[in-house]
């Protein structure tokens, strides 16, 4: 049975933080809290199995080498992929990165697009914007509806644009919530523009929905771990096999680890994909880390997880919605089938400023995050100087969300508005 | 926190001070923004040896506290020597506010104004 309070209880920040078992913790889209198990994971690596991966034949470095492959290969089933598909990275910004160095600047030329939407997190957009300078490619947004959500005639009138090379778009936005139909997405793009590579940013939908690499039929998927109750330092992309295979994707990082052999003349590199992407030493604890998180996570169901991330923001949209003073950020309005909107509910409140809201919040314990998130194209767009997100994850209750309310009303005491 | 909003600082963001346009100004800002969407333009009067600040106006949008800061700055900065303004850091702002410690995330608030202040007088 999915309990969130029983959850709350594998969380030590709710007891070891300074407001104890009194914070309201509504910023997990930031990062998510982690779980003992996690920590304990991490630790236990570092008290009983750390040495160097691939470097040394001692005992310990085989253990460590074994529980690095352990490790990938749980995160890689976790998303349904094959753990050779997997580049491990320290975020979903450095994975993206990755794909424009390792992938774009080796595909593109002047006069091709890079698509993508007025929705995403910087970091889908910014590694687009330099990709474009370096090869003359462009960059193309595809546009929004009024209620948040992608607007279709844009994306397929974007589609059809000659050369479109790349579509990198983001499975559930960080600031609207919105669930993008990615799978749907993804065929018409295919159907519009034969070639076409497509990146899908999973850093919002993995802590809640189960997402598939294997049935999404996406060439790259991008995740952090810090945001679905793994450590920070670590997250990464999966690629397609086939564009690792023909080398369509080449390394972007070089030196140890990811070679065949090395003379003053030049270096080959190896041909397994997971060591050819991992130049270096990697982060094992953190994979370690990841590893254990994606195991408590599997253990709580995702369908769960998701079934209780849909009651939450349904919830939230409730007593939301009856604040008077509140403008409601993303999608409210769903089919019988469906609720697409996923993680949180932003707003905006008439006359104060996001931070103020935000920093009440903060003096009754409730903790949101208040500004722009990372998504100031989406914020130009709508004309909001900046947006108050509460944001959910498993530990979180229908009471924490009774706590931003009673907050809010503290907020019009404050500032007698 | 509840030391934070105190009564003189509401006051200031709701009735901000030397709030507008001033058209005789020596020297203009360009807009200048925050990462987090606050902006504001200040316009500064000196005296013929621009030695000293006659008066100061600002334009901006921004959230209490930058709007506060903006406001007790446009007081504070009538009559005072170039020389002693461009001195001024954070410190200063809060022994205007009463405070003695401030959140790092609101800094940027807090500084807006100054900083945009000392930006154009370095280059009188
Ligand atoms: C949709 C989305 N993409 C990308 C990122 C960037 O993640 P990170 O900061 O872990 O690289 C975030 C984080 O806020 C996000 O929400």
């Amino acid at each position: 049975m999915f309990n969130p309070l029983t959850i709350r209880q594998d969380f030590p920040i709710f007891t070891h933080n300074p407001q104890g078992d009194k914070l309201v913790y509504l910023d997990s889209a930031a990062t998510s809290q982690k779980p003992q198990v996690v920590l304990d994971a991490i630790t236990q690596y570092y008290q009983t199995t750390n040495a160097n991966v691939h470097r040394g034949v001692h005992q310990l470095s085989d253990r460590s080498t074994q529980v690095w492959d352990e490790s990938r290969a749980t995160i890689a089933k976790f998303f349904d992929a094959h753990s050779d598909e997997l580049i491990v990275t320290r975020n979903t910004t450095e994975a993206i990165n990755g794909v424009a160095y390792g992938w774009g600047d080796h595909n593109l030329q002047a006069g091709d697009i890079i698509l993508t939407s007025l929705m995403e997190h910087h970091s889908n957009i910014v590694c687009w914007q330099e990709l474009a300078k370096r090869t003359g490619a462009s960059v193309e947004y595809i546009g929004l509806t009024k209620d948040g959500r992608l607007d279709r005639t844009s994306l397929s009138a974007k589609l059809s644009l000659p050369k479109v090379k790349l579509l990198a778009l983001s499975h559930v936005s960080n600031t609207l919530g919105t669930l993008n139909p990615i799978a749907e997405i993804i065929a018409e793009a295919h159907t519009l523009q034969s070639g076409i590579r497509v990146l899908v940013d999973a850093a919002q939908s993995a802590p809640h929905l189960p997402v598939s690499f294997a049935k999404l039929d996406a060439d790259f998927l991008v995740f952090s771990g810090h945001k679905m109750l793994g450590p920070m330092g670590i997250g990464g992309v999966f690629v397609r096999s086939a564009l690792l295979q023909s080398n369509e994707v080449r390394p972007w990082l070089f030196g140890g680890g990811m070679i065949a052999a090395v003379t003053t003349k030049g270096t080959t590199f190896t041909d397994e994909a997971s060591e050819r992407f991992t130049a270096g030493t990697p982060d094992v604890a953190s994979a370690v880390g990841l590893a254990a998180a994606c195991e408590y996570l599997s253990k709580l169901h995702m369908s769960d997880v998701g079934q209780h991330d849909l009651d939450l923001v349904l919830y939230a949209l409730d007593k939301l919605s009856a604040v008077p003073q509140l403008t409601i950020i993303g999608p409210q309005d769903f089919s019988e089938t469906e609720v697409d909107r996923v993680g949180s509910v932003a707003f905006t409140y008439n006359g104060v400023h996001a931070h103020d809201v935000a920093q009440v919040l903060d003096s009754v314990g409730v903790a949101v995050r208040s500004g722009h998130h990372c998504t100031m194209p989406l914020h130009e767009q709508f004309g909001w100087t900046a947006s108050v997100r509460a944001s959910f994850n498993v530990y979180n209750t229908t009471a924490d969300i009774d706590a931003l309310v009673a907050g809010l009303a503290k907020v019009r005491q404050v500032f007698n508005v | 926190m509840d030391d934070l909003y105190h009564e003189e600082l509401l006051e200031a963001a709701r009735d901000p001070h030397h709030k507008g346009e001033m058209l005789d100004a020596d020297v203009t800002s360009p807009p200048e923004v925050n990462s987090c969407g606050d902006s504001c333009r200040v316009f500064v009067r000196l005296t013929a040896d621009k030695k000293h600040i006659t008066a100061m106006k600002w334009q901006g949008t921004g959230c209490v506290i930058s709007t506060a800061s903006l406001s007790l700055l446009s007081d504070h900065l009538q009559g005072e020597q170039v020389a002693e303004v461009v001195t001024w850091d954070e410190h200063t702002l809060l022994s205007w506010l009463g405070l003695k410690t401030f959140s790092t995330a609101r800094k940027k608030c807090l500084l807006l104004g100054l900083n945009t202040v000392q930006k154009v007088l370095e280059k009188v």
